[in-house]
């Protein structure tokens, strides 16, 4: 094969320009750095997110105020259904047990420090199973709460970030009345659900003064039931009921099953995805302008050699794939760089995740990431080499022996 | 009958020098017999390089026609004279023209990589024809490592790897002390004599004019002598 020759004039080319070929690397590396490390981090997050949305089963629905094309109102809308309203969802065919999850933010007095944090009320005796079994939450310390008892569940971040130091079996004031901890539960995924205050949802009327309603019941269907169809039923019901309450303005609501959620979830996910990953594809078109550059200059250094090449038989195509193989290396050697730091970096990532509470994270990394970065730093580099490589091929071989 | 290896018909070479057209050419018609040893003897500036550039297809007349053992080339593609180049014609530059990055063996082989030849039989052969102009301890050396003349004779053992019809060397004497080029005149020499090779070679310097079995003198584009000795 010719292939030897090529490949060691194309390496020794590289070797005699090390600082400029290293430089032109340096592009690459940067390029595919950023390209596959964001993805696998936005990756790696995906999952995680997904993880979360996949404890919540099947078989339960979120009905939330706002409407679902609306994010905005749908995740700061107010105390939105009313007792009747959830009357309406406990009503509904298919539905078995339902959660008026609240919340509201009171004084939270700890060892004389007060922090204003959220609480979030719901019936222990109904709710805990479906928290537990349905949405796959666990405690890292103590127990749930005991029905009929005033204890509170807190979340992770609680004790790291509002009151360092709680701990299961302390006692806190919740608007001056006095709660013990009964847990401290595991992360959750969102730092909202983290930095909160779980208590029973009667306790919860107690403390906040809220009479009734619930700002995002959710309802667990029975055995045998299709979420869409209960979704459905659950939608056609409360607009009745608003309806016959002559309460046609009040806002819009959503009932989202567990697979429109993360359906949603994913396509926003992916969203971002694309626009991080596209933003740090403009490094990589920076490097691949370096390798032109690079290329070119080459060219015009070598056209003597060209010039020898072409004299002793060296037809267009094997010059072509002699700078070619030079700018593909350039690239191969660029994205063998860039994987190693942006995976590498991604690992780190997934290291500090683990000593770190905040948040979940695993670095995705697989087999297609790595060869599709590699193929693509090379495709980079081929493409970047192509026109100077073209500019190489069709030197007149008589005026490149005569150059210097 | 004798065997025509070059001819050449009313070539004429102009070259745009801005505005100016150099008729470097005129109206060259001439033959190069197989097996022949040929010297085209000019002054710089005489033609001559353009007139080897010629016949050993690097380059196309821009009127007439040169035929290459029978065919016609005057209008071949880049990469058909190529294709000629890299089979039937081997270059001796006065440069050397040696790929730097290449050891001696390397830059020896390359030529018979373009004409498929599998790596090791071109190696084997690189390394023969580098024992035969006595270069058998050089094979892996750098060209910057070796002297002028040992970088002459590794440029004279590539032209031979492809077996060409025809060597040509462009003042192969003109970088070397006369001591060296002497002995480069005399490997030379052999591969006419010994192998029969068709030798061509452009220079200014009449001592190498005896060697040849034909002298084609040339001046300001002409051929003003064609003389067989």
């Amino acid at each position: 094969m010719i292939f030897r020759e090529y490949f060691r004039l194309a390496i020794r080319n590289i070797k005699a320009r090390t600082l400029r070929s290293w430089l032109t690397v340096l592009g690459i590396i940067v390029g595919v750095f950023l390209v596959s490390g964001l993805f696998s981090l936005s990756e790696g997050m995906k999952e995680a997110v997904m993880r979360e949305l996949r404890m919540m089963g099947g078989d339960i629905i979120m009905v939330m105020p706002g409407d679902m094309t609306d994010m905005v109102t749908m995740l700061i809308g107010g105390m939105d259904f009313s007792d009747s309203d959830l009357r309406a969802i406990e009503r509904t065919r298919g539905v078995d047990v339902i959660v008026p999850f609240t919340w509201k933010a009171e004084m939270v007095r700890y060892e004389g420090e007060s922090k204003n944090i959220l609480i979030s009320g719901l019936p222990v005796h109904e709710g805990t199973p479906i928290l537990r079994d349905d949405m796959g939450w666990t405690t890292v310390e103590g127990e749930w709460i005991s029905p009929g008892r005033r204890e509170v569940l807190v979340g992770n971040l609680v004790p790291i970030e509002l009151l360092p130091g709680l701990r299961a079996g302390d006692r806190i004031f919740i608007s001056g009345r006095p709660y013990d901890v009964s847990g401290v539960l595991r992360s959750i995924g969102n730092r909202q659900d983290d930095s909160m205050i779980v208590m029973d949802l009667d306790e919860f009327y107690t403390v906040t003064g809220v009479r009734d309603g619930a700002q995002a019941p959710m309802v667990k269907i029975g055995p045998g039931e299709d979420p869409q169809d209960v979704a459905q039923a659950l939608r056609d019901n409360l607009e009745e009921t608003r309806k016959r309450r002559g309460d046609a303005d009040s806002p819009g609501f959503s009932v989202i099953t567990a697979d429109a959620a993360y359906e949603m979830v994913s396509a926003v996910i992916g969203i971002i995805q694309i626009v991080v990953v596209g933003l740090a594809s403009i490094a990589i078109i920076v490097g691949a302008l370096g390798i032109m550059n690079t290329m070119y200059t080459s060219v015009y250094e070598r056209t003597k050699e060209i010039g020898i090449l072409k004299a002793v038989g060296a037809k267009r195509r094997d010059i072509v794939s002699v700078f070619l193989l030079e700018a593909g290396m350039i690239g191969l050697a660029g994205g063998i760089g860039g994987l190693i730091l942006g995976l590498g970096s991604v690992q780190f990532v997934e290291l500090y995740a683990q000593f770190h509470p905040l948040f979940y994270f695993e670095a995705y990394i697989s087999v297609y990431l790595i060869l599709f970065s590699l193929f693509f730093a090379i495709l980079v580099g081929c493409l970047s080499g192509f026109l100077p490589a073209l500019r190489a091929a069709n030197l007149n071989p008589v005026d490149s022996l005569r150059s210097e | 009958m004798k065997d025509i290896l070059i001819k050449t018909e009313g070539v004429c070479k102009d070259y745009l020098l801005g505005k100016v057209t150099l008729h470097v050419l005129k109206n060259i018609d001439l033959e190069i017999e197989k097996g022949s040893f040929t010297v085209i003897l000019g002054q710089s500036g005489s033609g001559k390089s353009t007139l080897l550039n010629l016949i050993s297809a690097l380059d196309v007349p821009t009127k007439g026609r040169v035929f290459f053992d029978g065919k016609d080339i005057s209008s071949l593609s880049p990469d058909q004279l190529a294709d000629i180049r890299g089979k039937k014609v081997g270059f001796v530059f006065q440069q050397f023209n040696l790929l730097q990055q290449l050891t001696a063996i390397e830059n020896v082989a390359t030529p018979a990589s373009f004409q498929g030849m599998p790596y090791e039989k071109r190696m084997e052969e690189a390394e023969k024809f580098l024992k035969m102009v006595g270069l058998g301890d050089r094979v892996d050396h750098r060209p910057m490592e070796l002297s002028g003349g040992e970088q002459q004779r590794v440029a004279v053992a590539r032209s031979l790897i492809n077996d060409p019809e025809v060597v040509v060397a462009d003042e192969p004497t003109g970088n070397v002390d006369s001591k060296t080029g002497g002995k480069i005149l005399d490997i030379v020499k052999k591969l006419h004599k010994e192998q029969g090779r068709t030798i061509i070679v452009v220079t200014h310097d009449t001592n190498i004019a005896d060697l040849a079995e034909r002298i084609i003198n040339i001046k300001d584009g002409e051929i003003v002598g064609n003389n067989v000795r």
